[in-house]
């Protein structure tokens, strides 16, 4: 497979600060791949050291198997979107384009083509300085995209999208997948993810947390764990400690319960007598999954 | 590399201050040495910002992108400044081209647009004023030599090689 | 606290807590000092070993050249002389009757004399020089303590004037010519050539009596001065060149341990420039107006903190350079009599440094006000820098009376706050050409025109 992004044991830290602590993964081609961790936890320096932005200080990123600094002409072998406000304000939007395709030796038409694709055509000869966030998103995406790379890398790429932009740019990485391309997309807000990202790599503190399926995730999360809804909560609660389960209240009516199958629970609660409005399996959000894994990494600088 | 070049070259067309600067300066240096000490400030301008806007909003994280050779990078923005400043410099476009790659060298070091311009001003301005100033004859004799400004051109192409081998040291090695 | 009181304490805060503004602020004062001190130490004077500077009565620098034909007298006297012919050599000649404490130079006198083109006058102890009337014939009557100069169109006739000077007993009194030096300066790119061109003055004397009686005199010529006395009848002639007052140096001592100034006042523009600048540029200028919607004042505020911070960075640079560079200046020539000993508690001095230091600060806040307008760093720094240094550049190369126009109609004019001496032709530095009130009006006008300029802008534009 040629176009994996592969970081192995990358080490980097910003004088006494660890920023990246012996990361290692893969992003797959063929899938959106979610990148997510909360503020400060290292995402953005991570893409800038397999950009060879920043030096790492021990391992190696690369792409497609070779060192990001070696790749002959970079746009077409990555594209990547790290900020979006990092545009001359007083150039216009085509002339943004423009000069990027210069530098890989790219035809003009990629410029027109990347820009009907983010949906700017209409705008391409204002100056930049006037664009909102969202409509520097879409510019900043549009020149990820200019060399038509097999890898696509994004930096919280639907931070300051309106509605109608976050939908577009699901369709978009979800497309972009499904042409067999490497997505890898950072975000601090799980949500932003569901739905798109089919695998997550979650970091904390610079560490690797999770390197997973979103649905093994999901499983993970949910464990054994079983709701209960009934108008008799402490008795419930009572009769089924005693029995040997772990049991938690999580409303006036609603408890949780781990350490027992759903069908003793069942019988259980049958040859007591007491009447229960439900019983299911625990289903858990991505969210919760997310907050789950990163409750001890939150960390701010 | 001729890449790169075209990419800086498309930079510097593509946004009106780099032809009003210019302009200016090709203006002032046609009225000599005078003209080229007043038209020097814009060329000083012109090429610190070349540099100087790209970490001011970012954009040097995005040229690097494109363009991972950082050394190529820093000659081509070179090559372009000069280039440009040579063209429209008439008669002093030695000097204007020296203070150019001289700005843009420091420029690239200090990777901050007001601390570069106040830092290579200060050196051509100062200098030749302390020089005026002061009556040691063996202090005048060295500073009117070695001051940017009224340095002879072998001198001045001594500054812009250091600074512009410093700046491209600093780009090349410092994280982006 | 009232509304501009509350938003000129957020300005003040927001400049103090950016680190890189702090560190520039103090390096602006180290600059300062530190080229101060570089400059002091390499500047070398050799203006005392000037035989036309010599000490005067109070110390300072005088010029006591003149031809004097004189005898010895002590106690009251009365000389009368009328000069019946005076050469145009120079409109400030003089010729006349002078009673003088001994015929060292820099010594005491009082003297009644007429010129060419300034009437007679009564002079005394080099700075005394008043204008009493005309007439050509002269008398100057010492009676105990007091010196009283008579004069007349006709010899009969007189009017009379005391004359402020305080002389011995014993003084050589009679008749006296001077003339001054033509000065020539030619400025050429980078260059000044000043020369002196002497000139010779002489004048007839006849009816001349010392208590009446026809006196026998000798002739010195004091100091530098030339020339000689012929006596034919009762006529004397005397010729004389050289001048008698006040001849200090141009350099100046102030100045010269100020100059480091100039590297702070470039630092300041550029902290001026961003303390704006780097509102506009991360839309922070945005939260400050919703923080407080008059913009008017919230550029008054601004310039208020960054005005006053300016001031007080530039006194503590001017007041440091200057008691730093002063010793080395000392051992470098610069001392008495060319140069009095100059200290902090002297009234000039420190009035230039005050007035230095509110030149610095309509210096930031002009840069605020061209920041606000053009909303760009590099322009307003290499702007603003350039329209205060180029003129003192360009200025060194120009006439003396372009210099002058330069340093009117820019703000460079400014730095003539360095200066405590009076302006003058005499020194390739423009900033000599115009005094240091001048300078620092232009500069302070500059300030008010862009602070208008921007206060307009800023009403009118979006944020």
């Amino acid at each position: 497979m040629s176009s994996t992004i592969e970081v192995r044991g990358v080490h980097k830290r910003y004088g006494s600060t660890v920023a990246v602590d012996d990361l290692t993964f893969t992003v797959q081609p063929g899938r959106v791949t979610g990148f997510v961790g909360p503020n400060g936890s290292g995402k953005s320096t991570t893409m800038r050291l397999i950009l060879g932005l920043d030096a790492a200080d021990a391992g190696t990123a690369t792409i497609g198997g070779r060192p990001f600094r070696s790749l002959p002409l970079p746009l077409t072998g990555i594209g990547a979107l790290l900020d979006a406000s990092a545009v001359h304000p007083g150039r216009r939007a085509y002339d943004h384009l423009l000069w990027l395709a210069h530098s890989n030796g790219l035809p003009r038409r990629r410029i027109r083509e990347v820009l009907g694709l983010v949906g700017l055509d209409g705008v391409a000869g204002k100056r930049v300085g006037g664009f909102s966030l969202g409509m520097r998103q879409r510019l900043g995406i549009a020149a990820a995209m200019l060399g038509d790379p097999p890898v696509v890398m994004l930096d919280e790429p639907v931070n300051g999208l309106d509605p109608d932009g976050i939908v577009w740019f699901r369709d978009l990485a979800r497309r972009l997948a499904a042409e067999g391309r490497t997505v890898f997309v950072a975000s601090h807000l799980m949500g932003e993810l569901e739905g798109t990202a089919s695998h997550l790599i979650v970091i904390g503190r610079g560490r690797l947390i999770a390197d997973a399926a979103v649905a093994d995730l999901l499983d993970a999360a949910s464990g054994e764990r079983l709701e209960i809804r009934t108008a008799r909560r402490t008795e419930v609660m009572t009769m089924l400690a005693n029995a040997g389960a772990v049991v938690a209240a999580t409303g006036p009516d609603a408890l949780t319960v781990a350490g027992l199958g759903g069908e003793r629970v069942a019988r259980l609660l049958g040859d007591a007598g007491l009447e229960f409005a439900e019983l299911r399996r625990h289903r858990a959000t991505l969210e919760e999954a997310y907050m789950e894994l990163t409750r001890d990494a939150v960390t701010f600088r | 590399m001729i890449r790169a070049v075209r990419a800086e070259w498309t930079k510097v067309r593509t946004l009106p201050g780099a032809f009003w600067l210019l302009a200016a300066s090709a203006v002032a240096a046609a009225f000599g040495r005078t003209g080229a000490q007043i038209g020097q400030v814009a060329i000083v301008a012109l090429a610190v910002l070349a540099i100087g806007n790209e970490y001011a909003t970012g954009l040097i994280r995005l040229t690097l992108t494109a363009m991972p050779n950082r050394l190529a990078v820093f000659v081509s923005k070179l090559v372009v400044i000069a280039a440009l400043t040579a063209v429209t410099g008439t008669r002093q476009a030695l000097y204007l081209t020296l203070i150019a790659v001289y700005s843009l060298g420091l420029a690239a070091v200090l990777r901050d647009t007001a601390g570069a311009v106040t830092t290579v001003l200060a050196t051509l301005f100062v200098t030749p004023l302390l020089a005026r100033v002061i009556d040691d004859p063996e202090w005048q004799r060295r500073l009117t030599t070695f001051s940017p400004m009224t340095a002879s051109p072998g001198v001045l192409a001594g500054y812009a090689a250091v600074a512009a081998l410093a700046g491209a040291l600093c780009l090349r090695f410092r994280d982006a | 606290m009232t509304g501009f009181a509350r938003q000129v304490h957020a300005e003040w805060t927001k400049l103090r807590t950016v680190r890189r503004w702090v560190i520039a602020l103090g390096g602006a004062v180290i600059l300062s000092v530190l080229l101060s001190v570089f400059a002091a130490s390499a500047s070398r004077t050799d203006a005392n070993s000037d035989p036309r500077i010599v000490a005067g009565p109070d110390g300072g620098p005088v010029a006591d050249d003149v031809v004097f034909a004189h005898q010895r007298l002590t106690g009251d006297v009365t000389v009368t002389a009328h000069v019946v012919a005076q050469a145009d050599s120079h409109e400030w000649a003089a010729a006349g009757i002078m009673a003088k404490d001994g015929t060292t130079g820099g010594s005491r006198y009082a003297a009644i004399a007429v010129t060419p083109r300034h009437g007679t006058r009564l002079l005394a102890d080099f700075t005394h020089d008043e204008l009493a009337g005309s007439g050509s014939w002269l008398r100057l009557v010492r009676s105990g303590p007091t010196v009283t100069g008579f004069w007349s169109a006709d010899g009969r006739t007189w009017q009379q004037s005391g004359i402020p000077a305080r002389l011995p007993a014993t003084v050589e009194i009679g008749l006296f010519v001077t003339s001054p030096p033509r000065v020539v300066v030619e400025r050429g790119p980078g260059s000044t050539a000043m020369g002196e061109l002497r000139t010779e003055g002489r004048a007839v004397f006849d009816a001349v009596s010392i208590n009446g009686t026809t006196p026998r005199l000798r002739v010195t010529t004091v100091g530098t001065s030339e020339g000689m006395m012929s006596q034919s009848g009762g006529t004397a002639t005397v010729t004389g060149s050289g001048a008698m007052g006040p001849n200090p140096p141009p350099d100046d001592v102030v100045q010269v341990s100020l100059f480091g100034m100039l590297a702070g006042v470039l630092v300041l523009v550029a902290v001026g420039t961003l303390f704006l600048t780097s509102e506009t540029r991360r839309g922070l200028l945005r939260t400050t107006l919703t923080a407080n919607p008059h913009r008017g004042r919230v550029l008054a505020a601004k310039a208020v903190v960054l005005g006053g911070v300016a001031f007080g960075v530039a006194l503590a640079a001017g007041v440091t350079a200057f008691a730093a560079a002063q010793p080395l200046l000392r051992d470098r020539g610069w001392t008495p009599p060319a140069f009095p000993y100059a200290g902090l508690s002297d009234p000039p001095v420190w009035r230039a440094l005050l007035m230095t230091a509110a030149f610095a600060a309509a210096v930031a806040v002009f840069t605020l006000a061209v920041a606000t307008i053009t909303r760009h760093s590099a322009a307003t720094i290499a702007g603003v820098a350039a329209l205060l240094v180029l003129p003192l550049i360009v200025g060194s190369a120009v006439p003396h009376r372009a210099a002058q126009v330069l340093m009117l109609v820019t703000p460079a004019g400014g730095f003539a706050t360095q200066r405590v001496k009076p302006p003058t032709e005499a020194l390739v530095d423009p900033t000599a050409t115009v005094s240091g009130g001048w300078g620092l009006a232009v500069a302070v006008l500059y300030a008010a025109a862009a602070l208008a300029g921007a206060g307009y802008v800023l009403r009118r534009r979006d944020a």
